[in-house]
């Protein structure tokens, strides 16, 4: 097994709690989890492309991180007004 | 030239990990919003190192230099989102006084 495939599997664990953290508390808190598990899943991903090799994998990666943004920005700014 | 790479995931991976337990640890909100710090900065830029010690300059590095700049340019606007919607959801909820407190 590669040493980015082991990083990529570690990461992958690491993002257990990040669900936990989403599935439970506050409206902010689940939207703090949410942020953390896109950047996680970025950065698992880029090591996957790495340790596969296929570097056409990068632009999963960056459209990822593209999207995360956009959702959460989306998510705080209609959490700023109440429903 | 495998120690250095061992050495840069590790230090991704123990980011990563103080990130994930840290969210769930944490008390407040704003506390929780501080581990976010450890996996943006230290963990992308260890990731991005250790594709840069493998692969060289090739065009890997090169979507991964893009991608991490994209994590790295986008962090503090996220965090400074999440911080102004917690600060006037909570102004909102003390406004509204205690007896609106059950319909929330």
């Amino acid at each position: 097994m590669n040493i980015f495939l082991l990083t990529s599997l570690i990461l992958v664990i690491s993002f257990i709690p990040a669900i936990i953290a989403t599935i439970r508390g506050d409206a902010i808190d689940r939207l703090i989890g949410m942020s953390l598990g896109g950047i996680i899943s970025t950065l698992c991903l880029i090591t996957l492309a790495v340790g596969t090799g296929r570097s056409i994998y990068i632009d999963v990666a960056l459209t990822v991180a593209f999207l995360s943004f956009s959702g959460t920005i989306a998510f705080a700014r209609f959490l700023e007004r109440w429903l | 030239m495998i120690w250095i790479i061992s050495i840069l995931l590790f230090l991704a991976v123990f980011a990563s990990l103080v990130s994930s337990l840290g969210i769930l640890l944490a008390k407040d909100s704003f506390e929780r919003l501080h581990f976010l710090g450890p996996i943006t900065l230290l963990g992308s830029i260890a990731i991005l190192l250790a594709v840069f010690t493998q692969e060289g300059f090739t065009i890997i590095t090169g979507k991964t230099a893009v991608t991490i700049l994209v994590l790295l340019s986008t962090g503090p606007v996220l965090t400074h989102s999440i911080a102004r919607a917690a600060v006037i959801r909570g102004d909102a909820k003390r406004l509204r006084g205690e007896e609106w407190e059950v319909s929330e």
